[in-house]
């Protein structure tokens, strides 16, 4: 905590931060007190059931002798640590995002639209459940970007083995999105996926899979790079533009950004742009609130908002040789 | 007709139809190879029609770099010449690269125009050329190397000298482009 708070142009941010977690560990500590009432609750509850033979009086006193403690337990926990939950939301992340860039903002409770994300491809079929939040937007180092939280789920009727149905949730992404400007101006999409196939079947038949895999009007295109090649698979419609867009430099910055990510980053390029997609896996539980709820908990958030932010340098998005402004 | 006559049917017909795949293998192949070509073309055509706008933006500063500009402009015209094949006229405007860098790198003496809004401007659309460009020599690259894949295994090979298909060179980049450093483009707005 000691290290993050002076970084940031909040000044009363640290005390205020300090006083908020002694606040919530009171309302924790007083929980325990209503907990220790909610077995006080039941303890009293067998008694009088016993001693009233069961009389439906007996069975009302015990239901308000347990469930009110209980209540309490949830409702002093709760509006504890709302406290630092809101002072996460309101001032410590968006200090975090001004502190990574001034011209960047924070929106808690906006997002990407269903729309984005179905737009960065490749097709995940039909989508039941989307929201994404979390949102950061604005320029870092004048390149426009923003990114946020995605989950991405299916509902699906499965048969059990008896024959009954139930629903379950598919989940089709969870993770960090990216949005970057691009330098270069382009007009055909393509997408740049780790090489699974190569790497769990070997190259023959991973190349074999990959060139029969079909995502629309785009296709596999191998790059001169091998090493690039091993960490990466291409898909894109104009042989062209793709070299344009994945010069020498950019397939060295993609492949550092892959290895940052565990080789789970996918890129997709399209309308001038970059996005970066990050599943859960490599970017475990990002910006998660109820985890940042201790002293260390701010140096983690700018730690995860730091991981995203500087993919626009890693990419080198700020580099600005070419026409477009 | 008898089985074994069926059989010699199906055959034949397979064969056919593998050397009908063989062949349009080979010409779209080759046709990309062609295609490719014609990339890198595109580029360096808009990269001479630049010169005009080098010339123009230069002009009032150019001292003993004149020449570098009259070279460009004779080259430019020579290209642009009737009755040039498109592979003479691409070598006439691919030899203009050391040129358009010594032309680029002589602004360095005129800190004034490299400051200028129009040389900046001609500055970005020179590079962002140059790696198009540079782009297009790698698809043309990468479509040799899948056509001559084709012309030299097995079994495209067996047929592409029967079709005349023949092995095309890469580009290779000239000696004066690996010993030439690219231009300065520690320019403002980077």
């Amino acid at each position: 905590m000691a290290e993050v708070f002076p970084q940031l142009d909040d000044p009363t941010l640290a005390a205020d931060f300090t006083a908020a977690l002694a606040t919530l560990s009171a309302g924790r500590r007083r929980s325990w007190l209503w907990l220790a009432g909610v077995v006080a609750g039941v303890g009293i509850a067998i008694v009088a059931i016993a001693a009233l033979d069961g009389h439906w009086a007996a069975w009302l006193g015990s239901a308000v002798a347990i469930i009110v403690p209980l209540s309490m337990t949830v409702h002093v926990r709760s509006v504890a640590a709302m406290g630092v939950r809101n002072l996460l939301l309101e001032r410590v992340v968006p200090a975090i995002a001004r502190h990574i860039s001034p011209g960047l903002e924070f929106c808690a409770e906006e997002g990407f639209s269903l729309e984005q994300f179905v737009s960065i491809g490749p097709d995940r079929g039909r989508i039941d459940e989307f929201c994404s939040d979390c949102l950061f937007t604005g320029t870092i180092d004048g390149v426009r970007v923003s990114f946020a939280r995605v989950l991405a789920r299916r509902r699906e009727q499965r048969r059990g083995v008896r024959g009954q149905t139930r629903t379950v949730w598919v989940t089709l992404f969870s993770g960090v999105l990216f949005h970057g400007d691009f330098q270069k101006e382009f007009h055909h999409p393509l997408w740049v996926q780790p090489d699974f196939a190569e790497r769990h079947f070997g190259q023959l038949l991973g190349n074999f899979f990959q060139k029969c895999a079909s995502y629309g009007s785009l296709r596999m295109m191998r790059m001169e790079n091998p090493d690039f090649e091993k960490q990466f698979v291409v898909y894109a419609e104009d042989a062209l533009e793709t070299r344009y867009v994945l010069s020498p430099k950019m397939m060295e910055n993609l492949m550092a950004v892959g290895a940052r990510f565990d080789r789970q980053a996918e890129f997709s390029f399209r309308d001038s742009a970059v996005w970066v997609v990050l599943p859960d896996d490599v970017v475990p539980r990002w910006l998660d609130l109820d985890a940042a709820m201790n002293p260390e908990g701010p140096a983690h958030l700018l730690q995860d908002v730091e991981t995203v932010a500087r993919l626009s340098r890693d990419l080198d998005l700020h580099v600005r040789l070419w026409s477009k402004e | 007709m008898d089985a074994s006559t069926w059989i010699w049917v199906l055959v034949a017909v397979a064969a056919a139809l593998l050397l009908v795949w063989m062949y349009n293998t080979l010409v779209a192949r080759r046709n990309n190879v062609e295609n490719a070509f014609a990339g890198i073309d595109t580029q360096l055509k808009k990269r001479c029609d630049l010169v005009p706008n080098l010339v123009a933006t230069v002009k009032g500063y150019a001292g003993h770099e004149r020449a570098v500009l009259e070279r460009l402009t004779e080259l430019r015209t020579a290209a642009a010449a009737d009755g040039l094949g498109r592979e003479e006229a691409a070598d006439i405007r691919g030899s203009m690269s050391p040129l358009f860098r010594e032309a680029m790198a002589q602004v360095e003496a005129y800190p004034e125009l490299k400051a200028s809004a129009p040389f900046t401007r001609l500055q970005r659309q020179l590079a962002e050329i140059e790696e198009q460009l540079s782009a297009a020599r790698r698809a043309y690259n990468a479509a040799v190397t899948e056509y001559n894949n084709g012309v030299q295994m097995v079994p495209l090979c067996l047929f592409a000298a029967v079709f005349g298909f023949k092995r095309r060179t890469w580009f290779l980049a000239e000696e004066s482009d690996r010993a030439t450093p690219a231009t300065d483009f520690g320019a403002p707005g980077i």
